[in-house]
């Protein structure tokens, strides 16, 4: 039997919405300058009604919520999961404003896309989209990878803190207290931000010839869907718009950084370093890396869709590392990307639902969990092949011996078929709209493991029904279903519980 | 708030590490891009 919530769950749970918001209407002031700068008088008054709203949905829920409570685990989750619905809802406001969207679901498709660091897109003429609603667009990306949670707990400490970071899919503290890791997650970003915007700057610059105010803007905004792995771009033709090995290579390093622990910034930073190639995770996301771009460049090398050796290794790395870490750029078009097939087809699928590593920006399954499933079921054979009296190791190297325990691995099964029936369900639904087996799984992989490739079917005009359960999926996919189901179980017994 | 006060409040702890970091990072997509070029160079002479 559920407990149904009372006006002081209510009130707890308003309260820490209500500083989230607060956070985000304070970033939303950056693209609120940015059009003030760039004289773009639309979006600007646009951006005055978003920030409003946060401001008043910010205010609302502090008075509302009356002072600071402790934050228990179910009610964090219910605040995080409602967090990642109602920010792109408000956030959506200036997009759905610009006349670029079809209609207004879309533009809140595109928001969800932003935060949730897919990278699909449903934006219609991008390249004379205006400067500062394009800066927004890649500032959600900025902000969803960061977590909004992380955000809002680097500048309040408090309660809660570890029920919000824990419920956004974030489970590795790295220094002792929840505050201090946001704000290393914070430094790094800051860090890789800097050499980041700089290095493809310079690019631009240097070897493309763009002005320098131009430069630094494609720069920006590449850098935003690069390390967030989100894969928003100012282009409609994503990096391919470049044509600059210089350009992809920079992105390259920016998107593996993107799908790295923070945990592992760390340790490179501060040492034991070598214990990070010892870990599990690094491990198996290195040989999954290897694994899926063998796949890929031996597909495009036999399908004779490039006839040079090192336009095949150039091609199949970049989207190979673009589908692996989540992030979703591309150097061709969806249309040529449908007509690769076979192997490489199938390596850039695998590659998109295995992702990142864990606490990082990207989704997908995450290679902890790749790596602890294929240890469970290797085990499982085991014991069936040895003698019964037989032990199998349970160890692992994960910062320090661990044991995979039988709860561990439990849980790491369970996540990991979760996300294997979000996938199967989006490619049902697609069946269902009419598509042939191939894009509908492509298509519901990229948008459940958060990584914004597509084929083609993602388009302006795309069935509403589809839209619908495309955002669904993004948004359980990021949240790695606890809160998700938190949510559900919140409402459900708001409605029967005694 | 001086640089080092800054750091240490921020977990930073040097920024020879941070360098190490970035160095990694690029070796990776190095290292990857040798595989890529590889297995290219080897199916191409197979076909």
């Amino acid at each position: 039997m559920l407990i149904r919530p009372v006006a002081e769950d209510l009130k707890v749970m308003a309260f820490y919405l209500g500083r989230i918001f607060v956070v985000v209407a304070a970033a939303g002031i950056a693209p609120l300058v940015w059009a003030a700068a760039a004289r773009e008088w639309h979006p600007f008054s646009s951006f005055v009604l978003m920030v409003g709203g946060y401001g008043l949905l910010g205010a609302a829920g502090l008075r509302l919520g009356g002072d600071e409570r402790h934050l228990d685990w179910s009610h964090g989750m219910v605040v995080v999961a409602l967090t990642w619905l109602l920010v792109p809802a408000i956030g959506a406001i200036p997009l759905a404003l610009s006349g670029h969207f079809a209609r207004p679901l879309d533009a809140y498709f595109d928001a969800v896309s932003g935060l949730t660091t897919t990278g699909l897109s449903l934006l219609g003429d991008v390249d004379h989209l205006a400067s500062s609603l394009n800066f927004w667009r890649h500032l959600l990306q900025f902000l969803g990878g960061q977590g909004i949670v992380v955000a809002a707990l680097s500048i309040f400490a408090g309660g809660g803190a570890s029920a919000l970071y824990i419920g956004e899919a974030r489970d590795e503290r790295i220094l002792p207290s929840v505050t201090s890791t946001a704000r290393f997650i914070w430094a790094v970003s800051a860090v890789h931000l800097a050499f980041g915007v700089t290095a493809l700057a310079l690019v631009g610059w240097l070897a493309l010839g763009f002005e320098p105010l131009r430069a630094w803007f494609h720069g920006l905004m590449t850098f935003f869907a690069a390390f967030d792995t989100g894969g928003f771009s100012p282009q409609s033709t994503s990096i391919g718009y470049y044509h600059s090995a210089a350009f992809e290579s920079v992105t390259s390093i920016l998107m593996v950084a993107g799908a790295m622990s923070f945990g592992v910034h760390y340790a490179l930073w501060r040492g034991p370093r070598r214990a990070v190639f010892r870990n599990l995770e690094t491990r198996t996301i290195l040989s999954t890396f290897g694994l899926t771009l063998v796949l890929t460049a031996v597909g495009l090398a036999a399908t004779g869709w490039f006839t040079e050796a090192g336009s095949v290794a150039r091609q199949g790395l970049f989207h190979v590392l673009s589908a692996h870490t989540g992030t979703g750029f591309a150097t061709v078009s969806s249309t040529e990307m449908s007509h690769w097939g076979g192997l490489a087809f199938g390596g850039i699928a695998i590659a998109m639902s295995l992702g990142g590593m864990g606490s990082s920006t990207a989704g997908g399954v995450k290679s902890l969990r790749t790596g602890l499933a294929i240890k469970t079921v290797a085990n499982q054979i085991k014991q069936v092949l040895l003698p019964e009296r037989a032990v199998v190791g349970t160890v692992f190297h994960q910062s320090g011996r661990r044991h995979l325990t039988p709860e561990l691995a439990q849980s790491v099964m369970v996540v990991s078929l979760l996300y294997v029936a979000l996938y199967l369900l989006g490619a049902g639904v697609g069946l269902a709209h009419g598509l042939s087996l191939e894009p509908a799984l492509f298509e519901s992989v990229s948008a459940s493991a958060n990584v914004g490739l597509s084929v083609g079917v993602t388009s302006p005009g795309m069935p509403t029904s589809l839209e619908v359960v495309y955002i669904l999926q993004m948004w359980a996919g990021r949240l790695e279903f606890i809160a998700v189901f938190s949510l559900f179980g919140f409402l459900y017994a708001w409605v029967r519980g005694r | 708030m001086t640089v080092p006060r800054a750091r240490r409040w921020l977990g930073l702890p040097s920024l020879t590490g941070g360098l190490v970091m970035f160095a990694v990072e690029a070796l990776v997509v190095s290292a990857l891009a040798g595989v890529a070029w590889v297995v290219a160079a080897v199916v191409a002479e197979i076909l």
